[in-house]
């Protein structure tokens, strides 16, 4: 963690909403990306987000250390999405084409775009099969980039339950994703 | 080490595998092509999973319905706090007025009694008007002599 984000926290800590702002700016991306991940709803996304936040800026005088932001973050995300998950019992679908495409970062090559179309469709159709506690390990490990460690804090779960649900996550991806490549 | 240790293959492409066990692995790979394989596929599975949703970037507007959604929690959290306010202050007051205004009322009572009873002693004795407007002026005289006389005494110091 740099200084800079550090002092943010702490200014946000004493109550100083224009620091919250910037930390919003900093940080929107990677919860919107891990909700979107765990809910393959781009609405559901847009609302877990917006929860997140004001979660975060109502209970930021309960972070123990502002080192920790990021994963407490990222804990509160989990929750909202289990929350989203048990409350609609969703189904997980595709993407709508028209919200993917405008969330895609600006800029990028259009063959990149129909190459990733279809990387999204085996690889989201696979993610989509897990189970949520598969799913979100997958998320903080690959996406986020937690530790081991790091993920059993956020999700409150033994390190060696981790390690075996991120093993049995990819298993079961990597054998998805063959049937599905090896049919098309 | 296990014929095929998959279930450290995770670990081990996570760097989450260390020391010994770490070692053993690695060289477990070199002979196995079953391993070595595996550990490939789970390795790429991991960039592609990665390279997918890294693309994904919050909507521009998302900042703006936090900060709305954040002002209108405070002015939610202000009127909140006033009507907690108004309402602690009424769940206290309630019980105190009982307590207070009772002994104000029989304080005020027994004022007005005295009142009462002076009036009615006043208009018994017709002479005590005149008596009173005596003892008042005895004690203004008294008291414009002594003043006199302070003043009198300060000139002399």
């Amino acid at each position: 963690m740099n200084q800079e984000l550090f002092n943010l926290i702490s200014e946000a800590r004493q109550g100083k909403s224009e620091a919250f702002t910037k930390i919003v700016k900093l940080y929107k991306d990677i919860v919107f990306r891990q909700a979107y991940a765990m809910l393959h709803d781009w609405m559901e996304a847009e609302d877990v987000t917006q929860e997140a936040f004001l979660k975060a800026y109502k209970s930021l005088s309960g972070l123990n250390s502002p080192y920790a932001f990021a994963s407490w973050m990222s804990r509160i995300v989990c929750h909202l999405c289990y929350n989203h998950i048990h409350k609609k019992n969703k189904k997980d679908k595709l993407f709508a084409d028209e919200g993917l495409e405008s969330g895609v970062a600006a800029g990028r090559d259009p063959h990149d775009i129909v190459e990733n179309r279809d990387l999204r469709l085996n690889i989201q159709a696979a993610m989509g099969t897990l189970s949520p506690d598969h799913r979100v390990v997958i998320i903080l490990r690959d996406v986020q980039g937690f530790s081991y460690d790091e993920i059993a804090k956020i999700l409150e779960i033994p390190v060696g339950t981790v390690k075996s649900r991120i093993h049995a996550a990819r298993m079961d991806l990597r054998s998805k994703l063959a049937r599905q490549e090896g049919g098309t | 080490m296990n014929k095929h240790p998959e279930k450290l293959i995770s670990s081990y492409i996570d760097n989450e595998l260390t020391g010994t066990a770490r070692t053993e692995l690695e060289e477990h790979l070199k002979s196995c092509s079953k391993c070595r394989e595996l550990a490939e596929d789970l390795s790429s599975l991991k960039e592609r999973i990665n390279n997918f949703y890294s693309i994904f970037e919050a909507p521009e507007t998302i900042e703006q319905r936090i900060m709305s959604a954040m002002m209108s929690t405070k002015s939610r959290f202000a009127t909140a706090g006033l009507f907690s306010f108004v309402l602690l202050c009424l769940l206290f007051l309630v019980p105190l007025g009982t307590v207070i205004i009772k002994p104000l009322s029989a304080a005020f009572k027994i004022l007005l009694h005295l009142f009462t009873v002076g009036q009615v002693v006043i208009t018994a004795d017709p002479n005590t008007t005149g008596r009173l407007i005596l003892s008042a002026a005895v004690l203004m005289l008294a008291t414009a002599w002594s003043l006199k006389y302070l003043l009198a005494m300060e000139e002399v110091n």
